[in-house]
């Protein structure tokens, strides 16, 4: 168990042409899951490699509870690593990629023969590995490999597990089930445990605590509801999410804001006293949520804005509505069975407490 | 302008290896047709048979009214957009573009006028004079699009044309081509193993598991009234549950009883069972949204353990076991909250589907 702090951390490669990670600070709780979410080339695996201790830093300072590790190596930092490209043993087989951590020098004598076989045994059963124990890593797919390198790490109980994409190359319906698992195993083992994917819906699902990256900086840090709820800026609003927040570009006028130049919304006052506070006198970007847009009928006096249904994808049980109104597009996402047609006029409404408001200028949160 | 017509088609490899079985199918018209499936369904031999680029092995293929089994690719007028692109990365993007029609002998100033067109449709004639090599996973992919359009075939054939896009870029794709298609009305026949893409974009859909057709539909009928068992848990995300049961029936009415659970199904269902003597050993299924859970005791509600709560959002799905040890997700609102091991009542709503265990058909349809 254990608490890691990342103190001004930065990396760089080609002698500093990539900044792949500037002075991020971060402090993973004992104990819990955390997420770093992110585009590719955010910095997600650069930050894993940097605790883990496969590459040095460029800069800043790496603690585990409190005890600085930057300079330690990656077998005196007791965690254990599960990389998206697997690194698995190719001429050994799964029962043996899986028991070889717990065969390592550093913990000789730890683990009796018994008791390996039957750890790897149980952690191959966990991932639905266990008909596979006797292949070669050659003979499985990537999905398969993806299990045993993620078996591997399990098989310790190390002070921290540092999974990057770890289920990345599974199937959708085995990722579920996958993801599932990974969240059971944590709150039984309760092993602080860093996460990484490109997946927002992954990160929701599993985090007690995320981080978004962006091109090697923090954008925000909060439990997944704080993060989905209060989207700290536009990249984290639009990136989190699905489809993204609509953003709408609106002018204020008094109290008052024009959309589009089709419809005004009172603002509320907390809003116009930090507009006034901030100085932001012309433009407000206005977030909604696709889930918190109703259709009625364009004749209505509910309606705020009227367009017409460019799109219908069907999803299931929900459907994802892509409607236009003058050259401006809004994602609507609801019911199937209560969906218009393709070409249908329809009116748009939504409450203003639902409402995310967003500076122009610097993108950030107002509230 | 063309309807396609499969007439009980066979695709049989060396070795007697069954790649398609008796498939028979009709795209009509100007449709966007999907061919979903996982890897190996026979989804790609279909297509690679619609194209030409392999022999039908038994049955017939007829483009309206001509036979085409015997035609060559180039005879059929269909062109094919590939998942790896297939372009060639040292050639500019108006000569890759220009290729098919240079290979019929056009004349130059043709040849300029409808790569011309097809790069204007696709939003892509600033891209022209630039190579391929160098160009991001999207554009290659029009520039793939714009060499099929260009000729303006009778029929477009796309292989899994979006999947390895980035997810985001993937949605917006999903748009455009739906855009393109209703532009071009051209029939297509769309290959894909992700069923959001089939869902979202597709007319109808041709569900294929182990070289088998499994159902053919609009998103809504196979999501709805899937026909097999595999298509209920294909289709849709999070997928179906499934519960092993015995079917009783009891003065006329039916019941549904597992270790957790006895469920009486509704008149409807009573209704098309009212003649089955097969099998009672079935298996229910049920989406995560057709479940309704409590933390207190309810009519008809029977009690399951919480394994994980994982928030997404605007919903929550929460997984449980059930006392015969098999896991059910269910849709339930952001605010839900249990603990793990937690106990919590589930209730089943309509609708409720209920499998052949051996065969795995929808005894309900």
């Amino acid at each position: 168990m254990a608490k890691i702090t990342l103190q001004n951390v930065s990396k760089q490669y080609k002698g500093g042409e990539i900044q792949a990670l500037k002075k991020i600070n971060l402090e993973i709780e004992d104990g819990k899951f955390f997420c770093l979410l992110g585009p590719a080339g955010a910095g997600k695996t650069t930050t894993i490699k940097l605790i883990a201790g496969v590459e040095p830093v460029d800069g800043g300072k790496i603690y585990m509870d409190n005890q600085e590790i930057t300079d330690l190596l990656p077998n005196q930092r007791d965690v254990a690593v599960a990389f998206e490209t697997y690194a698995l043993y190719p001429q050994r087989t799964v029962r043996e990629n899986l028991a070889f951590p717990l065969r390592a020098p550093l913990r000789k004598k730890e683990w009796s023969e018994q008791q390996i076989q039957a750890r790897v045994e149980e952690v191959a059963k966990l991932l639905g590995i266990d008909e596979l124990l006797d292949r070669l890593p050659r003979q499985l797919s990537g999905g398969q490999r993806q299990r045993v390198a993620l078996g591997r790490a399990l098989v310790r109980k190390p002070k921290a597990y540092l999974f990057d994409e770890p289920i990345a190359h599974l199937d959708a319906k085995l990722r579920h089930r996958m993801r599932g698992e990974l969240r059971r195993i944590q709150l039984e083992l309760g092993i602080t445990t860093v996460y990484t994917t490109p997946d927002q819906l992954e990160a929701l699902s599993l985090a007690d605590q995320m981080a978004i990256l962006n091109e090697g900086k923090i954008e925000q840090v909060g439990s997944p509801t704080e993060i989905y709820q209060r989207p700290a800026n536009i990249f984290v609003a639009r990136f989190v999410g699905d489809p993204p927040m609509n953003i709408l570009r609106s002018e204020v006028e008094g109290e008052e804001v024009n959309l589009f130049g089709l419809t005004k919304l009172t603002l509320p006052a907390q809003i116009r006293s930090r507009l006034a506070a901030a100085a932001i006198e012309r433009s407000l970007m206005i977030g909604v949520r696709p889930r918190d847009i109703k259709l009625v009928s364009p004749s209505s006096e509910q309606a705020l804005l009227r367009g017409h249904v460019k799109y219908v994808q069907v999803l299931g049980e929900t459907s994802i509505l892509t409607i236009v109104m003058d050259s401006h597009e809004v994602r609507v996402k609801m019911n199937t069975q209560d969906a218009p047609n393709r070409g249908e006029a329809v009116g748009l409404n939504f409450a203003v407490q639902d409402c995310h408001f967003f500076d122009p200028q610097t993108e950030l949160r107002i509230d | 302008m063309t309807v396609i017509t499969m007439k009980n088609v066979w695709k049989i490899y060396e070795g007697n290896v069954i790649g398609v079985e008796d498939l028979s199918i009709r795209v009509e018209d100007g449709e966007l047709f999907a061919l979903l499936g996982p890897s190996g369904c026979g989804k790609s031999s279909t297509l690679r048979m619609i194209a030409g680029l392999e022999k039908i092995s038994k049955g017939e293929l007829w483009f309206d009214d001509v036979l085409v089994n015997e035609l060559e690719p180039r005879e059929r007028n269909v062109a094919m957009v590939f998942e790896n692109y297939a372009l060639y990365p040292y050639l500019s993007v108006y000569e890759n573009i220009a290729f098919p029609l240079r290979l019929r002998g056009m004349s130059q100033a043709e040849i300029d006028r409808k790569v011309r067109w097809a790069a204007d449709f696709l939003g892509i004639a600033d891209l022209l004079p630039m190579r391929v090599r160098g160009l991001s996973g999207g554009q290659m992919q029009a520039v793939g699009i714009g060499r099929a359009i260009v000729r303006q075939p009778a029929v477009l054939l796309m292989d899994e044309p979006i999947s390895h896009l980035e997810a985001r870029q993937r949605a917006r794709m999903r748009e455009e081509l739906v855009d393109l298609h209703s532009q071009l009305g051209t029939t297509t026949i769309y290959v894909t193993h992700d069923q959001v893409e089939a869902m979202a974009m597709a007319h109808r859909i041709a569900v294929m598991n182990l070289g088998k057709l499994q159902q053919v539909g609009t998103p809504k009928e196979v999501y709805n009234r899937p026909h097999t068992k595999f298509v209920g848990g294909f289709i849709g995300e999070p997928p179906m549950n499934f519960a092993n049961c015995e079917l009783s029936r009891e003065n006329g009415d039916f019941y549904v009883i597992s270790p957790s659970f006895k469920v009486k199904l509704s008149p409807q269902a009573a209704e098309k069972l009212k003649d089955y003597h097969g099998d009672a050993q079935v298996q229910l299924g049920i989406r995560p949204e057709n479940i309704s859970v409590s933390m207190t005791p309810t009519a008809d509600s029977f009690a399951a353990r919480v394994y994980v709560t994982e928030p997404q959002g605007d919903r929550t799905l929460l997984s449980v076991l059930l006392d015969s040890n098999e896991l059910f997700l269910i849709e339930v609102a952001p605010e839900f909250f249990a603990k793990p091991d937690e106990t919590v009542y589930l209730k089943f709503n309509e609708p409720i589907h209920l499998f052949d265990r051996v065969e795995e058909v929808n005894l309900l349809y």
